[in-house]
């Protein structure tokens, strides 16, 4: 299931956010190493609502400082929806949370 | 009252055309007429609260429909608009409001008037000698005549950029917005029966509120109008709203079209109808040629036809638009030497593989004129590259500062543009690089002096020895890096830490991230005898670290 996740992640960090194979480890500092920014942010939040079906709040993803930061609080979501938001994706969320993409 | 305001009061009455904004699952449409009795409702309540001829009113709102009516009924007040930078939810509420305060002082605001959703920021203003309104009790008010405005008063003060240092606003006058305005309706061709825009642009910004507000609301076109955030959540809304509204005209930077080509090529065959798109404007950014060609490609699945693309030039000085293409006219690139652009200053064809490629943009509108000055100090003919001058009835000839008013334009009314650039065969402007120290960072303005500013608070950073300098790096966009002296240079963990929390500072504040931070010994940063920055060769001190072939000037 982790693994799952990551993966995705890792494809939208190449696919949608012009990230480098090479950037890519969980201790990479998404501002000061992978150069994030509010538009990259904002990118990577509506992507992971697609693909996984898990809407992060602004504040859950500030809190990220690493990509294993952001991979932790993805799971955490995915295990423990705390509000109906999960809800509208159902299909997707067991999609993803069952199988590696 | 002034030819703008007359026309625009006039076209409200014709047609059923309007604004249709708001929740973008549940958008709606008010028409101009609508939106023109709101206007007179919200003028009679600015007169009640004190705003007379002349006086400044600031707005803090982001829907479209409070916005429009806002806009319009400030001006029926007889008093200019102003558009104030929002916060964001990282934003430091503290130093926001300071920003806020030094803007309202440099405009000599006497009201600012707030909508959704910043109602909660209302109170923050309290103690300040300003009149504090909301939309809401603004609409509720007993309607106003409109108060006479000449066509030189100004109408609008727009802020160029975030710039918290030192805030100056490009002083748009009515006769500016007028020539602009018809000079984009006669460019476009736009049909008020058949034409539809689209967009999602911020209304703080000239594109967004010049090109998809104002210019629909004096021509009384159909614009439908959501919000960047409503994009970001989900950038194929674009293209199911060009869909569902049978959608013809709109206008983004460069970035949102590399987003889109990415999600269009993603997206199922079918499911969107770009076919009516005539007149899809690319501006506010450097283009990429390569972007542009992503983009057709992904759009052709759905119809999008290369002759829709428009690639322009403009400028919140110029009002908005400067040049751009001709409907019908198919984008052409330009490819020029490298060397002769660098060392000689000409933009020789080339066909060579190492040619740089531009987007050549668009013919100037009616009523520009255009100088190429070159280094020389000479008027530059076909190719020669210089610093790009325009002319003309849309040019604001004022800035507002903390000094009062300061010209805009020389004593033959031309403005320098900082940006550089040259005139091709067909008489289309291309800008193949940029003069001032401006960056333009996913279609917005940044000064290097703000980015500075936020990394000297970093512990270790020696104040006033950093530069923020312009980093080109092909397909993603315009970026920059960041120079800066410290004590501990030598001391590797160190210069981890203060890399890092520069990097993070920069953000928290600005919502931008640095390519790349560099701490250097004390005294390497370039700088004039009387210790002013020397950006340009800071840059070179960067770029020569990275790839020897990269053109700091490229734009």
């Amino acid at each position: 299931m982790n693994s799952g996740v990551y993966g995705v992640l890792q494809e939208i960090l190449i696919e949608d956010l012009d990230v480098s194979v090479e950037q890519l480890h969980s201790e990479a500092d998404l501002i000061a190493d992978l150069g994030f920014d509010s538009l990259s942010f904002a990118t990577g939040v509506a992507e992971i609502r697609s693909r996984l079906g898990v809407t992060l709040d602004s504040e859950e993803v500030f809190s990220c400082r690493t990509l294993g930061d952001l991979q932790r609080a993805v799971t955490d979501k995915i295990q423990h929806p705390a509000l109906p938001v999960a809800a509208n994706f159902p299909e997707q969320l067991r999609a993803s949370a069952g199988e590696a993409p | 009252m002034n030819k703008f305001m007359t026309a625009l009061v006039e076209s409200s009455r014709y047609g059923e055309r309007g604004l249709i904004a708001g929740d973008p699952d549940r958008l709606t449409k008010t028409t101009w007429d609508e939106i023109h009795q709101q206007a007179r409702r919200i003028a009679g309540g600015l007169h009640q609260a004190g705003v007379r001829h002349g006086d400044a009113v600031a707005v803090l709102a982001g829907a479209p429909r409070d916005i429009a009516p806002l806009v319009q009924g400030i001006w029926l007040a007889g008093a200019s608009v102003t558009m104030l930078h929002q916060p964001t939810p990282r934003t430091d509420l503290a130093s926001w409001l300071g920003d806020t305060q030094r803007a309202l002082e440099v405009i000599e605001a006497r009201a600012v008037v707030v909508g959704t959703p910043f109602e909660a920021t209302l109170s923050a203003f309290g103690g300040w000698p300003i009149q504090r309104l909301t939309v809401e009790q603004l609409f509720a008010d007993d309607a106003a005549d409109p108060v006479p405005t000449a066509d030189d008063d100004v109408a609008f003060l727009q802020f160029t950029s975030g710039s918290t240092g030192a805030p100056k606003a490009v002083a748009i006058t009515y006769r500016n917005m007028y020539d602009n305005i018809r000079g984009m309706e006669f460019a476009s061709r736009i049909r008020l029966k058949h034409d539809v825009m689209i967009s999602w642009l911020p209304l703080f910004h000239d594109m967004g509120m010049m090109g998809f507000l104002i210019g629909p609301m004096f021509l009384g076109a159909e614009v439908v109008s959501v919000t960047p955030m409503d994009f970001l959540n989900d950038p194929l809304l674009w293209a199911e709203l060009v869909t569902k509204y049978r959608g013809t005209m709109s206008a983004a930077p460069n970035f949102a079209y590399a987003l889109l080509a990415k999600r269009l090529a993603r997206a199922d065959d079918g499911a969107y109808d770009l076919s009516l798109l005539r007149f899809v404007l690319s501006g506010a950014e450097p283009i990429d040629v390569a972007v542009v060609e992503k983009f057709l490609r992904a759009g052709e699945r759905f119809g999008l036809t290369p002759d829709a693309i428009v690639p322009a030039y403009g400028m919140a000085e110029a009002t908005l638009a400067v040049s751009f293409l001709r409907p019908g006219e198919k984008f052409k690139v330009d490819y020029v030497d490298p060397t002769s652009l660098q060392i000689l200053k000409r933009a020789s064809v080339s066909r060579a593989e190492d040619a740089q490629r531009f987007m050549r943009l668009g013919r100037l509108l009616p009523g520009f004129e255009a100088m190429i000055l070159t280094d020389r100090g000479d008027i530059g003919t076909y190719r020669d590259v210089g610093e790009i001058h325009v002319r003309g009835d849309s040019v604001a000839t004022r800035y507002r500062t903390d000094a009062g008013y300061i010209d805009a334009t020389d004593e033959g009314g031309w403005l320098a543009t900082g940006d550089l650039g040259y005139m091709t065969e067909d008489a289309q402007l291309v800008v193949c690089g940029r003069r001032k120290d401006m960056l333009i960072i996913s279609g917005r303005n940044i000064y290097p002096v703000d980015i500075e500013r936020a990394a000297a608070r970093v512990d270790g950073v020696r104040a006033g020895n950093i530069a923020a300098v312009r980093m080109p790096t092909d397909g993603s966009g315009e970026g920059f890096a960041v120079v800066l002296e410290s004590i501990a240079s030598g001391d590797a963990s160190e210069c981890i830490r203060i890399e890092r929390e520069v990097a993070s500072r920069i953000f928290q504040e600005m919502g931008i991230s640095p390519r790349r931070v560099e701490v250097v010994g004390v005294g390497r940063i370039p700088k004039t005898p009387s210790g002013k920055l020397r950006r340009l060769e800071a840059q070179r001190l960067i770029c020569s670290r990275t790839s020897p072939v990269e053109q700091p000037q490229s734009a």
